[in-house]
C-alpha cells in the first residue's frame, strides 16, 4: 500500500493514516509510537528540556489528563485535624480531594471547614456554611434530608454519623469543590462519605452532603477533622479539572 | 507527573501522547509539540479532512475530551458530540454557571441531525429528579419529586438566582449517544443558589432523564430558561467503551 504523505511539510509536523502516526524529522517521516501500541511499563518522570532540568511542563497539563494529580496520595497523619492546602491550585475550576481509610481514635462524627486566610484560621462563625445532607444506613429505611440554615451545624459542615473506632470502622470521603478561589460566585461543595457506624451499631453508613459558603471569597484551605478524638489513620490526594 | 514511556527508545523515537509530541534524544524524552486540539491532526492522506482517531486508540480509560468557558451574555451553548463515539457514557462537569435572569431554569436539549436543529416538541424527553433545599426543617423527606413525560427539554436544575453568589454545578452522564439503536439517557446532578427571594442551596437535583426516541444524539445545547447564560466553564471527559 502506498501513503500519500503531505509534500513539503515542516520539522515534527505528524501525518495520521490508517491508525498509524508519522512524524517528519527534517529528512523523513518516521513512525511516532502511540500510548497504547507498546505493552512496556517502565515509566520516567517527566521534565522540560535536558538532563537534570526540573521545570514543570506546565500549561496544558489540563489537556494532558483529565483529573491532574495536585497531591499525591499522602498519609492523612495522627493530629486533630486534616489540613490540605489549596492555594496553589488556582488554575482549577474543580478540586477533588480524595480521602480513603479515615480512621479515628474516638468514635465521632467527621467535620468540614475551610479557611479564607491561609489556614491561619477556620472559619467558625454562625452562618458560615449552609448546607443540605442525605443519610441512609442499613439498620432503618427511614433515611431523610436533613438540613440547616440557622441552627449550630450551620458553623460546621457535618458531612457524617459517627465513625466507627473498630477495627472495621473507617470511612471513605470524596469532596468535591466548585470554583474554590472565585471571589465573585458562591463556592458549592459536594461531599460523599461511606464509612462503618459507631461500635454500638456497627451499620454500613452513607451520606450525601452539598453545602456552599456563605459569601464570595478565596478559599485558601480545606479541613477535615473528627468531632472528638484524633484522626490515627487513612491516606489523601488531591485532583484538578480545569477547562482553560 | 508519570508518563509511561516506551522501554529501551532509540535516538530521535516518537511518542505521541494525548496530543504531545514527545522526542528521544538519547538521554531524555523531549516535549516537542502540544496539539491543544488532537483533532488538527488528520488522518486518510493528502487533503484529508478526517480526523485522526487517536483518542479512540490511546486510552481504555477516562480521557479529556473538550473544554469551554462562557466569556459574555449567549443565548446558548451547543457542544458537538459527534467526534466521541467511541466513549460511553460521557461525562460532562459544568462548572459556575451563571445567569443574566432570576429564578431561571438551566436546560438542555439534544440534536439528532448534527445540531441543524434541537428536538422540542412535547414527546421528545422524559425526565424524573428529586432535589431538597437547605431551607427546610431537619429530617424531611425530599420535597422534590419532579418529573415529565412531555416536556420539550429536560431541566438540568430550576430556580438559579441571578445573584453575585448564584451559579450552578452539574455533572450530566451521557450513555448511549452514538448508539442510533438505543435511547439516548442521562443521569444529571446539579446543586445551585436558588432565587434571590431566598438565596438557599437546591440540592441535589439528582434524576435521570432520557431524549424519548431511538436516535443518534450529535449535539447537546444548553440554554436558560429565559435571558442569557452569562457565565461558566464546562469540561468534557470521555469514557472509553
Amino acid at each position: 500500500m502506498s501513503i500519500a504523505f503531505p509534500p513539503s511539510p515542516s520539522l515534527d509536523d505528524v501525518f495520521g493514516h490508517s491508525g498509524k502516526v508519522w512524524v517528519w524529522d527534517g529528512t523523513i517521516w518516521r513512525i511516532a509510537r502511540e500510548a497504547n501500541d507498546h505493552t512496556d511499563t517502565g515509566t520516567m518522570t517527566l521534565a522540560r528540556g535536558g538532563t537534570g532540568e526540573t521545570t514543570s511542563l506546565g500549561i496544558t497539563d489540563a489537556l494532558e489528563l483529565p483529573w491532574n494529580v495536585l497531591v499525591s496520595p499522602t498519609t492523612n497523619g495522627t493530629g486533630t485535624t486534616l489540613d490540605i492546602d489549596l492555594t496553589g491550585f488556582t488554575a482549577y475550576d474543580l478540586i477533588w480531594i480524595k480521602v480513603r481509610d479515615w480512621q479515628q481514635d474516638t468514635a465521632a462524627s467527621v467535620y468540614a471547614r475551610w479557611s479564607y486566610d491561609g489556614g491561619s484560621t477556620f472559619r467558625a462563625t454562625a452562618g458560615d456554611y449552609e448546607y443540605l445532607r442525605h443519610t441512609a444506613q442499613s439498620s432503618t429505611t427511614v433515611n431523610k434530608f436533613n438540613s440547616s440554615t440557622s441552627d449550630a451545624r450551620d458553623t460546621l459542615a457535618d458531612i457524617g454519623g459517627f465513625v466507627s473506632i473498630d477495627a472495621d470502622g473507617n470511612a471513605h470521603l470524596d469532596a468535591y469543590i466548585f470554583n474554590p478561589h472565585s471571589t465573585t460566585i458562591t463556592t458549592q461543595c459536594w461531599v460523599n462519605m461511606q464509612f462503618m457506624g459507631d461500635s454500638g451499631t456497627d451499620t454500613m453508613q452513607s451520606s450525601a452532603n452539598w453545602f456552599r459558603q456563605a459569601s464570595q471569597d478565596d478559599i485558601t484551605d480545606f479541613r477535615f477533622y473528627p468531632s472528638a478524638g484524633n484522626i490515627d489513620g487513612g491516606w489523601y490526594a488531591v485532583y484538578g479539572l480545569r477547562g482553560t | 507527573m508519570a508518563i509511561a514511556f516506551p522501554v529501551g527508545p532509540s535516538t530521535d523515537d516518537y511518542y505521541l501522547y494525548h496530543g504531545r509530541l514527545y522526542k528521544y534524544d538519547g538521554a531524555i524524552w523531549k516535549l516537542r509539540r502540544v496539539f491543544a486540539d488532537p483533532a488538527a491532526i488528520k488522518e486518510g492522506g493528502l487533503g484529508s479532512t478526517s480526523v485522526a482517531n487517536f483518542k479512540s486508540d490511546n486510552n481504555h480509560g477516562l480521557v479529556f475530551l473538550e473544554s469551554g468557558t462562557i466569556g459574555g451574555a449567549v443565548s446558548e451553548v451547543d457542544i458537538d458530540i459527534t467526534p466521541y463515539t467511541a466513549y460511553d457514557p460521557l461525562e460532562l462537569w459544568w462548572i459556575g454557571v451563571t445567569q443574566v435572569d432570576d429564578n431561571v431554569h438551566f436546560l438542555m436539549r439534544c440534536s439528532t441531525d448534527g445540531g441543524g436543529t434541537f428536538n422540542s416538541s412535547a414527546s421528545d424527553y422524559n425526565w424524573a429528579f428529586m432535589h431538597s433545599s437547605s431551607a427546610l426543617a431537619s429530617q424531611v423527606d425530599p420535597v422534590g419529586i419532579a418529573a415529565q413525560s412531555a416536556p420539550v427539554s429536560i431541566e438540568l436544575l430550576a430556580g438559579q438566582s441571578n445573584l453575585a453568589q448564584g451559579n450552578t454545578n452539574s455533572r450530566v452522564m451521557i450513555f448511549g449517544a452514538p448508539d442510533a439503536a438505543k435511547i439516548t439517557r442521562f443521569e444529571i446532578m446539579s446543586t445551585t443558589i436558588l432565587a434571590t427571594s431566598t438565596t438557599h442551596i437546591r440540592a441535589p437535583q439528582w434524576g435521570c432523564a432520557n431524549n424519548g426516541a431511538v436516535n443518534d444524539t450529535t449535539d447537546l445545547r444548553f440554554y436558560a430558561g429565559t435571558g442569557n447564560l452569562d457565565g461558566g466553564t464546562y469540561v468534557l471527559l470521555g469514557h472509553r467503551s
